[in-house]
């Protein structure tokens, strides 16, 4: 089912979401600096330590509904705290599959790449952050 | 784990699956009847611009007012109506319920799959928590 309305704003005829008042844009929250120029390739050990963490989160949120409750799993939380090193492991993840890992991108990099038209779509949003992180060098 | 294993009330409930699981929309998108959007309150998802992204049951009931629905006090069906139920584990909501034409309810259980139960109960439990409201609007389109 589709719920999205055609309305007519001036001259211009646009498609509005039902939960939108405005088709604007979202925006980085910083601007892009190349920080994966900067950033250590992770050690086997920190791949090891952040899959375990990965299957733990996956297989314990997948019947929940509320990203608040998906995101404060502690091994999700403990990827969080991995820092800046998770972030090529992570986007090789959502280059695998979609999976809600944009919370964990979010509070690392302090960026989000995903545009408002694209926000709850999880295929549009994992394109944006893989996009992202092909542009800053993260993953090829 | 089995889904009866993580909502135990369902197992011998009436119950069945209706759809394979799948990551691309959540229990309050499909209550809403959309199945292609993942709706949260977290920043980067679908959520309303006058309702406030806060996991307070009250947000929930105001996200489906903003859609039409009314608070309503009964889960029955009711004719030319279209309910949704809203779950909670106290301040905070967990779940989303739609009721179907033939009285039964229709719920995503997060990114595994569709299921059709008779009773708003058999998902209650540790995970969902249990209804705190119900509400209805006139029916606008055939339900799945």
């Amino acid at each position: 089912m589709n719920t999205e309305t055609l309305t007519r704003d001036g001259a211009t005829t646009r498609w509005v979401h039902p939960l939108d008042g405005a088709t604007a844009l979202s925006e980085a929250l910083v601007p892009d600096d190349n920080r994966a120029l900067r950033s250590p390739a992770p050690t086997a050990s920190v791949e090891s330590k952040f899959m375990v963490c990965a299957e733990a989160w996956k297989r314990d949120t997948r019947h929940m509904s509320s990203i608040t409750k998906i995101a404060s799993h502690p091994a999700y939380q403990e990827i969080i705290k991995m820092g800046e090193v998770a972030v090529p492991l992570i986007l090789r993840e959502l280059a695998k599959k979609p999976d809600h890992w944009f919370p964990a991108l979010r509070e690392i990099t302090r960026h989000d790449p995903v545009p408002r038209s694209s926000q709850g779509r999880l295929r549009e949003m994992t394109e944006s952050w893989l996009a992202w992180g092909r542009k800053q060098g993260y993953i090829s | 784990m089995s889904i009866e294993e993580i909502f135990p009330k369902l197992g011998g409930s009436h119950y069945r699956r209706t759809s394979e699981p799948d990551e691309k929309y959540n229990c309050i998108a499909w209550a809403a009847g959309r199945d292609d959007e993942w709706w949260d309150i977290a920043p980067g998802y679908r959520w309303p611009d006058n309702v406030p992204r806060h996991g307070a049951v009250e947000n929930l009931v105001k996200l489906y007012e903003s859609l039409g629905f009314v608070c309503c006090a009964s889960n029955a069906r009711e004719e030319g109506f279209e309910k949704v139920a809203v779950y909670g584990d106290g301040y905070m909501w967990t779940h989303a319920a739609r009721q179907l034409d033939n009285g039964k309810w229709t719920s995503k259980l997060g990114q595994l799959e569709d299921i059709e139960h008779e009773s708003l109960e058999a998902l209650s439990g540790a995970v969902y928590g249990s209804v705190v409201q119900v509400l209805k609007k006139p029916t606008t389109w055939q339900s799945k």
